[in-house]
């Protein structure tokens, strides 16, 4: 399992219409891919759990990544972040 | 059925369609067979996903409104952990498919309307809008918004229809709209005249008279509904409709021509328009012009602002239909909220944040629609943007300074965009109409919005059917405000234009014509009468009214005037 902490700096949070695009692409991989957000964990591919989280500007969240392409999956699923308008700082 | 008014002219025949937002009762019921559960469950989640897709594209092909929200109740339906906890519980508790659904869904939909931040918990009502489409097809009924699969005439039946309601709702089979509410400024009204469709608002208790299927004889010429009307009753209506439609005919030969009168004066009529799917059909009713865009219904259809992509686009497709339009900036507030920008709520909204108030406080939606703009008018002649609400001169400086910020902005982008911007006002709060003269010192042209004016002249909400007898448009004091108004303008070399709901009706054209007006904007269905009877009159006569009728002491001596006039000379 790989790991990655971020930043979303979007002022609108993770909002629907992001949550729905990175939702979508997420379900794309067969890698188990996970949200972390105030200890609460969920399915990056199931919108209504993202969007159940409520998650604010400039919170800190962490991507879990387990299966046979964890590098290339993590590596996709940021671009996707960013090119679905949200801002976000790795750390 | 009283109060019932006509909001649109017209005979429309078909069945009745009660829209309403109803939920389902949803039995507790056991299931022996766990596997037809999950293919009933598998079959009204593709049947749901089909409807969306559906929606979507029609949408976007209208351009009524933003469509991302579609993608996202797709995602919705399609959430593998919906699904996943759905069949769970179908396999350990033996349940039907539509209880487990309705169980798990409402689960999630008390996890979103217990949130605090406000954008989160109205997606409550998107989850519930989801689960009762796929409850229904669960259940074995239709979901309600399937008269866009409507294969019959029909009359749409509402308590009251919200903008929301009317943007996703499909109109190629709707002949008529009646509503229980309203009167004629309400949404419904206002949407049934841009569409041409007949309409009746303010019918009172009809709901509970009918049922959906009935057969339903909307005439909007004598102001009647008929429930399952005879066969002598619908001869005689068709033969109306037929008449109706052969008036409507002798006008056509006005399409063409631009409006003056006998004597070669000549007042353009504008239309007003609410979005931008409305402006491709304006050069058939004969529209010289858009003397009114309101943007807000590009705000109000979506769960977000809309971006800066989609708005140039919306902007674009009324540009290149119909020239010159005046485009009056968001007014959102009052009776139109917008969720996603979590506003304070008000004790008073119509006297609160709205319109240029709002755009100043919510500066960066406020940059995005003029740069918007600015943008998609780069290759016109010009770009006519009119603020709602001003009251003050001060709301024009700083809105001047935002507009050079955003001009500044895209400059050093280097990008193309409209330089010859002409900036005008809305003249609608009293303040303005008072100090019309110094305001006329600092935009290019004035536009009257009666709709607001009466109500804030007169201290009378217009949506209250107990105070219509002050909502008073042939009023004197009304008239020769308007009057002062247009001479503040015309002191200065700027031209007034008038977009309130007063332009649409015959007797008022006139006045307000003979009172000096430049420009009419009004219901597009209502230019090609007004452009005919104008035709057959003289400007000289029509000012020797106006004079008269400012003199008058009340709105029936108004109404005498007017009345005699025409008398006389038509």
């Amino acid at each position: 399992m790989i790991k990655q902490n971020i930043i979303i700096t979007d002022e609108d949070g993770m909002h629907a219409r992001p949550a729905s695009k990175i939702s979508k692409i997420a379900q794309g991989y067969e890698d188990a891919i996970t949200l972390t957000y105030d200890d609460k964990d969920v399915n990056l591919k199931s919108i209504l759990a993202v969007m159940s989280l409520a998650i604010p500007q400039d919170s800190e969240v962490t991507l879990s990544i387990t299966g046979d392409n964890e590098k290339q999956t993590l590596k996709d699923i940021l671009k996707a972040f960013e090119d679905e308008g949200i801002d976000i700082k790795t750390q | 059925m009283k109060n019932k008014q006509i909001a649109s002219k017209g005979i429309a025949i078909g069945k009745a369609f009660i829209y309403q937002d109803e939920g389902f009762d949803v039995p507790k019921n056991k299931t022996k067979d766990v596997k037809k559960e999950k293919e009933k469950l598998k079959d009204a989640l593709k049947k749901s996903s089909d409807d969306i897709k559906k929606i979507k594209e029609k949408s976007e092909a209208n351009l009524k409104q933003n469509a991302d929200i579609f993608d996202a109740h797709l995602e919705m339906i399609n959430d593998p952990e919906l699904i996943k906890q759905t069949e769970a519980m179908i396999e350990n508790e033996t349940l039907a498919a539509e209880t487990a659904y309705d169980k798990v869904a409402d689960q999630y939909i008390e996890i979103f309307k217990n949130m605090d931040d406000p954008y989160f918990k109205e997606r409550a009502s998107d989850i519930k809008d989801i689960k009762n489409r796929v409850l229904a097809y669960l259940l074995g009924k239709t979901p309600k918004t399937n008269i866009k699969t409507a294969q019959e005439d029909t009359i749409l039946i509402a308590k009251d229809l919200a903008p929301s309601d009317t943007a996703t709702l499909d109109f190629d089979y709707v002949k008529g709209m009646i509503t229980e509410m309203g009167g004629t400024t309400s949404h419904t009204a206002i949407m049934s005249r841009a569409l041409n469709i007949p309409a009746i608002v303010g019918a009172k208790g009809l709901i509970e008279k009918i049922k959906s299927g009935d057969t339903i004889a909307l005439d909007a010429l004598n102001n009647n509904i008929i429930i399952n009307p005879k066969q002598t009753e619908l001869d005689k209506l068709k033969a109306q409709q037929k008449d109706w439609q052969t008036h409507l005919k002798t006008l056509n030969k006005y399409i063409d021509n631009p409006t003056k009168t006998k004597d070669d004066h000549q007042i353009p009529l504008f239309a007003n328009i609410g979005n931008a799917e409305e402006a491709k059909n304006l050069k058939d009713v004969g529209a010289e012009g858009v003397g009114l865009f309101r943007t807000e219904f590009l705000f109000m259809q979506s769960a977000e602002a809309p971006d800066l992509k989609t708005q140039i686009k919306a902007y674009q497709t009324v540009f290149e239909a119909i020239q010159p339009v005046i485009i009056r900036t968001v007014d959102i507030g009052g009776d139109k909220d917008i969720p996603y920008l979590k506003l304070d709520k008000e004790e008073n909204p119509f006297l609160g944040v709205r319109g240029i108030r709002l755009a100043l406080q919510e500066k960066k939606l406020f940059k995005t629609q003029l740069k918007a703009l600015l943008i998609a008018a780069k290759d016109q002649d010009d770009l006519r943007i009119m603020l709602p609400m001003v009251a003050t001169i001060n709301e024009i400086k700083k809105s001047k300074a935002i507009l050079n910020e955003v001009k500044k902005a895209l400059k050093k982008d280097k990008k193309a965009f409209q330089d010859n911007i002409k900036l005008g006002i809305m003249i609608e709060v009293p303040a303005a109409a008072l100090n019309a003269f110094e305001l006329a010192k600092h935009v290019d042209f004035f536009s009257i919005g009666t709709n607001d004016l009466i109500q804030y002249l007169f201290a009378a909400d217009r949506t209250n059917e107990n105070l219509s007898h002050l909502y008073e448009p042939y009023d004197p004091t009304l008239l020769s405000t308007i009057s002062r108004i247009i001479q503040a303008g015309h002191q200065e070399d700027i031209p007034v234009g008038l977009c309130g709901e007063i332009a649409s009706k015959l007797d008022l054209a006139l006045i307000l014509t003979g009172l000096g007006i430049d420009e009419l904007s009004m219901s597009p269905t209502s230019i090609l009468e007004i452009r005919k009877t104008l035709a057959s009159l003289n400007i000289t006569d029509l000012r020797t009214l106006a004079q008269a009728i400012l003199k008058a002491k009340d709105a029936k001596d108004v109404k005498k005037l007017i009345k005699q006039f025409k008398d006389d000379n038509l």
